[in-house]
């Protein structure tokens, strides 16, 4: 009963969720119309339909916040890909390199650039593992501005170095799943069964094996670039554009004068995208739950 | 004696190799050989304690016992980050350990729903938490707040309940302690070394999240700390007008670089002392 209730209870903020994602579609109001008062209350009239009031602009706030979403959608899913991809290479790598490599072989054949990559492997992952995230963001973001022009630009290359230096998350558990696969002999017996490695490796192994895995830490992964980037737009080191990073930045003088603030609707614009995320992260979590259980059924 | 020699081989190369490539990305990875030799000047001056200037004329220091005019003191923000880092490892861990004894050994059902409760509040991220406290209390947060979302936030407390409970339960369900809890001895006298191993495992695997969350703590909230260090040199404001520090920040990401891979080397050695020496 309780299970069934928490579950009705996620799915209907997940429909909410998407619902946010998509106004900026549904509604009538662009991104620059004046709708209403600055900081007006919600009201929905014959003309307008404004379900969170407008901003500091007379701006519909929905239609505004629904266009940052969707800039961190963008973003996320795009680093969220390359880190799945990047952490596939590495993860294959570390499975199927073996413990005791005592044959030597000829330079340039085969099996050595197999053993190269192997090492390769392990060896990248074990720099990626041992620098804390926040040191590569902060020396990407640092070298990226410093570079480029574009914060747009700035910000898509540190989420891809963050990509690659988070690899480690899902690479180090696809590597060990792999291992235990090979010593239940799983993979010598699909082998036996006369299956090709690419089969192998994208049907069998990644595909009904891991994809309850692949899964899992390509929602954390797209939770946490989002976080990234409200971190960097808190500082007004994100994009130039609209982001949830930046409407939560570009108000933070307000913050610690919380009391001071009489307008009602003001405050509602400054604490909504901290209860969105705050509810985002909750929906993340049990989406990650629901996973684990269908791919273990 | 080869092995203590090994290792400390190789921290000494993976700080010097670290340290290299970060020289160079912050020196537009431009002029390789001249760069080489420049972090090589650069990093004996660090192991004598000169770690240079910032742009300003300020000297950065480890600690003074004068005024802090003229001066950019690393040793007390040092401090700070890395006791609160230990405190909020010790805080998670010791919680985890006890609610996951209790749900293994004891088998009790409140045990599992304190748990998960715990678990589902370790999905917020901390930025979102620190975000929305420095809202209503600004620099205010007590400290003790501060520990316990570093200890719990960013699936900090659920990645070491998970890895935990995982190893406990093997080790639980292993031969010799089932043979101990049908002779009715102690189990906790048998589990004890394995314990100690697979603690070692685990709390050096939670270190790097504590430790990120401990800075992002120190940059939102404005504590006192490396975070801090890092914010009011690197974050703060439109920074476009001033010159890089860059003496600063190789400093400060060096000593995060040596803590990180000293508690690597130690991990080694304890293991290695516990696994095959002390058997």
């Amino acid at each position: 009963m309780l299970r069934n209730l928490t579950n009705l209870i996620f799915t209907s903020l997940l429909f909410i969720i998407i619902l946010i994602s998509l106004w900026k579609n549904i509604s009538n109001n662009g991104l620059d119309d004046r709708v209403g008062e600055p900081y007006s209350s919600p009201k929905i009239t014959s003309t307008h339909i404004l379900p969170l009031g407008t901003d500091d602009n007379g701006n519909d706030y929905l239609v505004k916040f629904s266009s940052a979403f969707r800039f961190n959608l963008l973003i996320s899913t795009i680093s969220s890909t390359v880190f799945i991809i990047v952490s596939i290479i590495l993860g294959l790598g570390i499975g199927f390199k073996s413990d005791n490599i005592t044959k030597s072989y000829k330079i340039f054949s085969i099996n050595y650039i197999k053993i190269l990559y192997f090492h390769f492997c392990s060896l990248i992952t074990d720099i990626f593992q041992s620098i804390p995230i926040l040191i590569v963001l902060l020396i990407g973001i640092i070298f990226f501005q410093s570079h480029l022009n574009n914060p747009n630009h700035s910000l898509f290359f540190t989420f891809l170095i963050i990509a690659l230096f988070s690899s480690p998350k899902l690479s180090v558990v696809l590597g060990n799943h792999i291992k235990h696969l090979n010593r239940e002999e799983f993979i010598l017996a699909t082998k036996a069964s006369g299956v090709s490695m690419f089969t192998l490796i994208g049907k069998h192994i990644l595909y009904y094996e891991s994809k309850g895995i692949i899964v899992l830490q390509f929602i954390n992964f797209f939770l946490f670039t989002i976080m990234i980037e409200i971190f960097l737009g808190f500082f007004g080191k994100g994009a130039n554009g609209l982001s949830i990073g930046k409407l939560i930045g570009k108000d933070n003088f307000l913050f610690g004068a919380w009391t001071y603030l009489i307008n009602p609707q003001q405050k509602f614009t400054l604490v909504f995208p901290l209860i969105f995320v705050l509810v985002l992260c909750l929906v993340i979590r049990w989406l990650a739950h629901r996973v684990i259980i269908l791919t273990n059924n | 004696m080869y092995n203590f020699a090994r290792q400390t081989l190789k921290l000494i190369l993976s700080v010097l190799f670290s340290g290299f490539i970060l020289y160079l990305i912050l020196n537009d990875l431009k002029d390789i050989t001249t760069n080489t030799w420049k972090y090589f000047d650069w990093f004996s001056d660090f192991l004598i304690g000169d770690f240079g200037m910032s742009p300003n004329s300020d000297k950065i220091i480890v600690f003074t016992a004068t005024d802090l005019i003229g001066k950019i003191e690393i040793g007390s923000n040092y401090y700070h980050t890395v006791s609160i880092t230990l405190f909020s490892i010790s805080t998670v861990f010791i919680i985890s350990f006890i609610l996951n004894s209790l749900e293994i050994v004891m088998q009790t059902k409140k045990v599992k729903w304190i748990k998960t409760t715990i678990e589902w509040f370790s999905s917020i991220h901390i930025i979102i938490l620190g975000i929305g406290l420095f809202l209503f209390f600004r620099e205010d947060i007590p400290v003790i707040v501060g520990i316990i979302m570093i200890a719990i936030c960013s699936n900090a407390f659920y990645d070491l309940s998970a890895l935990q409970f995982s190893n406990l339960s093997t080790l639980y369900n292993k031969d010799f302690v089932i043979a101990a809890r049908a002779w009715g001895d102690s189990i906790w006298k048998h589990m004890r070394r394995s314990i100690m191993i697979d603690s070692i495992n685990q709390f050096t695997s939670i270190w790097t999240i504590i430790f990120t969350n401990t800075l992002i703590y120190e940059i939102i909230c404005q504590k006192p700390g490396l975070g801090y260090l890092l914010y009011t040199h690197f974050l703060e404001g439109d920074r476009s007008n001033y010159l890089f520090e860059h003496d600063l920040f190789m400093t400060l990401i060096m000593f995060i670089i040596i803590t990180i891979f000293l508690l690597n080397y130690f991990r080694d050695l304890l293991l290695e002392y516990l696994v095959y020496i002390r058997r």
